[in-house]
């Protein structure tokens, strides 16, 4: 008896066609999610930039309805933060104030005494912080129309030896001679929320919330002769600032 | 169906439940995965014939029930610990508050953090009624584990697992592991057993009582062998296709990042930054070159496993392959990486390419070691 004869006893045609074009269609919006995501960091002429998807893919993915995946909550393309092996530590802490400015407490995160899978998602908190960009000082110096202020950009602005401050200046005021970086949008978008949170759970007016970063050691120490210099692996302090603001 | 003859001389049909439970290891060890079957034709009749012998082969649901039961307890394991944080985790007045997902609404769509929905949501902003429904949810996925109601609570538990994990500041990449888990799982129990004509209207809607987890063994031979399935075999292809694609893509990702070429990935999660000094990196300086050497080995055994991942998973010979692999990943994600679901869900995940044969041989296993065993008890 053959094998095929048993299934299609099973089970009628129709539902076998229907299963069949679900089946499909399902792991199709799968894969073309998969395929449409974009590779890379490649190294170029213009240092390292994110590759575009191949065009069957991208074409495909958004011929598959937006709702659907979105809908069945796959979402996530399988390109895993954590197969980036070069990720800095992060953590971070929040100095909550009273109305008068007083000192209320400070809560720092990963907090150490919380169960191991809180820490983790602690963790995942204060990633979201780490997601530094670029800013690419402008071509020109823009004129503002009359009664209207510059453009101005959010930069970290070096403070002291190795501390960053989060300072809005005007966009032509942007240095041009050194690499210039701010937090994404994402990352102010977090901050402002875990300090609104912090604030109310506490009963503080502000919060001054600090990350701490610093870029793992590579396996290049192990082949030095002498000591690494002492700066090439110390931890950055960066100062969101008071907020909300 | 191919027959197969067994140890006994009877007829009996490949993945059959009642002929197995019976006689373990009746059915000879080369007998071919039936989601193997292609015949070695590349004819598209042969290829029809295999694509609807692969997913609509009525099956054993045992495997489909064993990683239901696994999979609980790991949303179970998942859930449990945020007990204590559940305002700043999952509320609208957390971490990630009403106004962040307004202004998330407002970025540009690269920046945008990925927003789904969540059950949560209907709580608004009360602790009490977010208290309540983490209650439910928990009730909900006890019952999924013991199988109950499964029909009912294996939508509960995926809208629940997608749920807690829709919060854009604390999700990572092993939710959509647990999504994956709770969506096949869904589709297996929804559609499991509905062909039955004698079903009442309470088994149509909430499930049979086949799946209660202690049924088997409090009915006993008596209770009958089990039916086979076609939703269980779709619901498990479904899983054991996608958990292919998610480790193959997974692996091709790890090829974009020069520290993966060069054997050095593990390297970074062994000295995590923010805890190490150089003074301790440093110890290790008299050894390095093994150290480096046993680390760059460890990093291409993880890249050609799950690259190589569908040429192995499906096939009974690899087996060891298949889980010592997985086995490996867990320990190196919980040890190596601190993080807690990756390793089991992956695990879990691979269980599902066992057959129910071989799930047979893991409940015997399990029972011939059990305290409560009546083999044991004499």
């Amino acid at each position: 008896m053959s094998s095929s004869t048993d299934t299609s006893r099973s089970l009628p045609s129709w539902q076998i066609v229907i299963g069949s074009v679900a089946i499909a269609g399902h792991l199709l919006a799968v894969a073309a999610m998969v395929l449409a995501a974009p590779s890379g960091p490649w190294p170029s002429d213009e240092g390292s930039t994110l590759s575009t998807p191949p065009q069957f893919a991208y074409s495909l993915d958004n011929a598959v309805p937006a709702e659907y995946l979105r809908s069945i909550g796959m979402t996530n393309n399988y390109h895993f933060l954590r197969n980036r092996p070069v990720l800095p530590g992060v953590s971070f802490e929040v100095r909550l104030k009273d109305e008068s400015g007083n000192a209320l407490r400070t809560v720092k995160f990963p907090e150490e005494n919380s169960n191991f899978w809180v820490r983790h998602r602690q963790s995942l908190l204060a990633r979201g912080l780490a997601d530094d960009q670029p800013v690419e000082p402008p071509q020109g110096e823009m004129i503002p129309a009359p009664n209207r202020s510059a453009p101005t950009a959010q930069i970290w602005e070096m403070i002291e030896d190795r501390g960053l401050e989060l300072r809005t200046v005007p966009e032509h005021l942007v240095p041009r001679d050194r690499p210039v970086f701010r937090p994404s949008e994402r990352s102010l978008l977090l901050a402002r929320s875990y300090a609104r949170y912090l604030c109310r759970k506490n009963g503080a007016a502000t919060a001054e919330l600090i990350r701490h970063t610093q870029e793992p050691i590579t396996p290049a120490v192990m082949f030095m002769s002498g000591q690494p210099p002492a700066a090439a692996f110390t931890e950055l302090i960066s100062n969101f600032g008071e907020l909300p603001e | 169906m191919k027959a197969a003859k067994g140890k006994d001389g009877r007829k009996v049909k490949q993945g059959s439940g009642a002929v197995v439970q019976s006689t373990p290891r009746a059915v000879p060890a080369t007998v071919p995965d039936p989601s193997l079957n292609n015949g070695g034709s590349l004819s598209p009749r042969a290829a029809l014939r295999s694509w609807v012998d692969f997913w609509f082969r009525p099956t054993d649901p045992l495997g489909l029930h064993a990683i239901r039961v696994l999979a609980g307890i790991l949303f179970l394991a998942w859930l449990l610990p945020m007990a204590g944080q559940l305002d700043g985790l999952f509320g609208l007045h957390g971490f990630f508050d009403q106004e962040a997902y307004r202004e998330a609404a407002r970025l540009p769509e690269g920046a945008r953090p990925q927003i789904g929905w969540s059950a949560l949501f209907l709580c608004g902003s009360s602790p009490m009624l977010l208290k309540a429904a983490y209650g439910a949810s928990l009730v909900v996925l006890a019952l999924f584990v013991l199988g109950i109601a499964t029909r009912l609570t294996a939508v509960l538990t995926w809208v629940i697992v997608v749920s807690f994990t829709a919060n854009p500041a604390t999700s990572y990449d092993a939710d959509a592991l647990l999504v994956i888990l709770a969506f096949y799982l869904m589709i297996g129990y929804v559609f499991l057993g509905q062909r039955g004509s004698a079903l009442s209207l309470g088994s149509r809607l909430l499930g049979c009582r086949e799946t209660w987890l202690f049924f088997s063994a409090r009915a006993g031979k008596s209770a009958g062998p089990r039916p086979h399935s076609v939703a269980a075999n779709v619901a498990m292809h479904l899983l054991q296709v996608h958990l292919a694609i998610v480790i193959v893509t997974s692996g091709l990702h790890k090829l974009q990042f020069g520290d993966w070429w060069a054997g050095v990935a593990f390297w970074y999660p062994l000295y995590p930054p923010l805890v190490t000094t150089v003074e301790e990196v440093r110890e290790h300086v008299a050894d390095r070159i093994s150290f480096l050497v046993f680390l760059s080995l460890a990093a291409y055994a993880t890249l050609c496993w799950q690259i190589t991942f569908p040429i192995f998973a499906w096939r009974r010979y690899w087996r060891k392959m298949l889980l010592v692999g997985a086995i490996a990943g867990w320990l190196g994600s919980a040890f190596l990486y601190e993080l807690p679901l990756f390793g089991p869900a992956i695990f879990i995940g691979c269980l599902s390419y066992l057959s129910p044969t071989e799930w047979e041989r893991v409940c015997d296993l399990l029972a011939k070691i059990s305290p409560f065993s009546p083999a044991r008890q004499g």
